[in-house]
């Protein structure tokens, strides 16, 4: 047991979607587990990613043979496959001591996409109708499985997802051949519908069966293939929009198959733009920025060096200082170094006098970063530079500079009176 | 004369650690128009050279009335969340909870004031405790005991314990279980009904993970050694980050976590 549980997780660490928040089931009646609204994280590995669930594949058996994944036909590693009863047993004996919020249940296509949609939701449907588990359920839906198993495994789960993996079309047939986008978008949106479908019924009455309440989401790999960020900020910023997914995860491509079609082995993950990329995403769904704003035909990528935020404010000068005392919500929220949290004190604090500098750092701001951007009124106004490269300098992370010894050796001067 | 010398000395009223006894002291002050006295915990109370201390009556009313004041003058989310905040412990915070709730009496539309420096210090440490409080509702690790009911323990900075019971009843109806704090030697008790907060002796309790697996059910250990597998299976060694990994989960907390002893 516990070597399987070796091989199939390890198998599904790379899926990077850990999240158990947006569902608030109850607990049922007789039963054991709920849902909490806010997420709950149980424990956080070395590599300083969230443990929330019980991340597992069903089985690493794939009859795909995609040139980036670890599990592929055609790579020489131990197999594995749970039975029902063992996956269902080891996800209440973890969840009964606290280890985890539910399951993560995906797998590796044994046989058909049907075929491994089924085994997939009858997991899922033996925890919740035989053991009343009310606690999170992620299942993956499987790329070409069929709409109607897609809707029952729906309806036990609390999120549901499918990986695009490849942000194009184009990538998707080099990399992974017997994939395609309609066999990913048809499950997308057949979930899609379940959720509309279930938020409709359930808006005239609360005894209509939930479908996937917390959302459904998907992963993008970066760094396989040569699109811009441009591009895959324009995917997500679609998937947000026209799909209505809750979350777009990006996931710095690692690899871990010797391939002439891939990156080079050994070579370091992209974590550096996958971390940007996540900033931009956050732009987008919290702080009211369009995908274009943050990048555009002339700067498809985005500055390495710099948040995104703030590479938006140099690029719009004309939009700063803001004065924080009179500018909209919207705006303050534009600024770098504030966030969601420090401009809503700051909206509230000046209702009772006037926002200072000094209130600044204990309402959260970060000074560094927000300063330029920010309207000092005790500074006359011809102190105030706003040369955008002139910011630029103060924004980047200083370069290490290495202290000069005085005392080296080599140095040492003659002694006078030799 | 005498008297007039002694009133003008800094007074500081002391208490016993409970919430209520804060309430007391608060009660004491505001009815003998002290209004710069100081507000701090006997048990680490350092006394200056000059000050008076004081210690009021236990008086259950007098706390009711100033509970009912903080109630009724800002409102249930406010009074809520000085309780909260009383329960971070923090050196010097009772002060700050004085004077907020002080000018709360005096003007209740400040009781919002992120601008104001006591105000602040309150609200932060609410933030604090709560925050606390849902990390535990994750870090909190049951073991089964030998007569098939769960217990754990735990060692948090800020006194959350009792903010946990509510969680883990509605998540494990019919279960009976228990939660200590070895820090402070309180237990929190469910008979799957009912919660129970009492004081145990804290040198009697486990130290450790390691410690806690000797009291636990012979068929717990099967689990907690599935639990250390998955626990660095998941892990992907090329993007190690211990950083991170301590900044989420700091190093005060490892002490009754499984898969961080050795």
């Amino acid at each position: 047991m516990q070597k399987k549980l070796n091989i199939l997780s390890a198998a599904a660490k790379y899926d990077v979607s850990c999240s158990s928040s947006g569902s608030s089931r109850a607990t049922p009646s007789g039963g054991t587990g709920n849902g909490a609204a806010t997420g709950i994280c149980h424990s956080f590995t070395e590599d300083g990613r969230c443990v929330s669930l019980l991340k597992v594949l069903l089985s690493n058996v794939c009859v795909y043979d995609c040139a980036y994944c670890a599990n592929r036909r055609s790579n020489d590693i131990p197999r594995a496959t749970f039975k029902v009863t063992e996956l269902v047993d080891l996800t209440l004996g973890f969840y009964r001591r606290n280890l985890i919020e539910g399951l993560f249940l995906s797998s590796g296509v044994i046989g058909n996409a049907d075929y491994t949609m089924e085994a997939l939701m009858r997991v899922a449907r033996s925890l919740r109708l035989e053991h009343r588990f009310g606690g999170y359920i992620h299942l993956k839906a499987i790329p070409g499985a069929s709409p109607e198993l897609i809707h029952e495994a729906g309806l036990y789960a609390d999120r549901m997802s499918v990986n695009l993996e490849l942000p194009s079309e184009a990538a998707l047939k080099e990399l992974a051949p017997e994939k395609n986008f309609p066999s990913v978008y048809t499950p997308m949106n057949a979930i899609r519908e379940g959720i509309v479908a279930a938020r409709h019924d359930r808006k005239a009455t609360k005894q209509a069966p939930r479908f996937a309440p917390a959302g459904q989401t998907t992963q993008l790999i970066v760094g396989a293939s040569p699109e811009s960020d441009f591009h895959i900020l324009r995917l997500a910023s679609g998937l947000y929009g026209q799909q209505e997914l809750k979350r777009v995860y990006y996931s710095g491509y690692i690899p871990v198959n010797q391939d002439n079609r891939l990156p080079a082995l050994l070579q370091p993950p992209p974590l550096r733009r996958e971390n940007r990329l996540y900033q931009a995403d956050w732009l987008m769904r919290f702080y009211g920025f369009r995908f274009d704003e943050i990048v555009d035909p002339a700067h498809p990528d985005l500055d390495p060096d710099l948040d995104p935020k703030a590479a938006w404010a140099l690029r719009h000068p004309e939009d700063f200082p803001v004065d924080l005392n009179r500018a909209a919500y919207e705006q303050i929220l534009r600024v770098p170094g504030i966030g969601v949290r420090s401009a809503k004190m700051i909206v509230q604090g000046r209702r009772f006098g006037t926002v200072r500098m000094e209130h600044l750092k204990r309402l959260g701001v970060a000074l560094k970063r927000a300063i330029p951007f920010v309207l000092d009124p005790s500074q006359p106004r011809s102190f105030r530079d706003l040369r955008p490269e002139r910011i630029r300098q103060l924004l980047l992370p200083r370069p290490k500079v290495e202290q000069l010894s005085l005392f080296t050796p080599e140095q040492l001067l003659p002694a006078l009176h030799a | 004369m005498l008297d007039a010398a002694v009133s003008s000395q800094p007074t500081t009223f002391l208490h016993d650690g409970t919430f209520e006894g804060f309430l007391e002291c608060v009660f004491e002050a505001m009815a003998t128009h002290r209004h710069s006295a100081r507000i701090d915990a006997s048990s680490h109370h350092q006394a200056g050279l000059f000050e008076t201390m004081r210690t009021p009556q236990p008086c259950p009313e007098h706390a009711e009335r100033v509970w009912k004041g903080i109630v009724q003058q800002a409102g249930k989310d406010i009074a809520a969340m000085v309780r909260t905040a009383f329960l971070a412990e923090q050196p010097g915070l009772d002060d700050s909870l004085w004077f907020y709730l002080r000018s709360l009496f005096t003007d209740p539309s400040s009781s919002r004031n992120v601008l104001d420096e006591h105000a602040h210090a309150v609200f932060q440490a609410a933030q604090k405790v709560r925050h606390e409080a849902h990390l535990f509702q994750g870090f909190v690790r049951f073991s089964q005991a030998p007569d098939g009911s769960m217990f754990a323990v735990i060692a948090p900075t800020h006194d959350i314990l009792a903010l946990l019971g509510p969680h883990f009843q509605s998540r494990f109806p019919g279960t009976v279980w228990l939660i200590a704090d070895s820090r402070r030697g309180l237990c929190l008790h469910s008979d799957g009904k009912r919660l129970e907060l009492s004081r145990c002796d804290p040198t009697s309790l486990p130290k450790d993970a390691g410690e806690v697996s000797h009291l636990a059910d012979p068929e717990d250990a099967r689990f907690q050694a599935l639990w250390r597998c998955f626990y660095n299976a998941v892990n992907i060694t090329e993007r190690k980050n211990s950083q991170q990994m301590t900044r989420l989960l700091p190093r005060k907390y490892w002490q009754y976590l499984p898969e961080r002893t050795r």
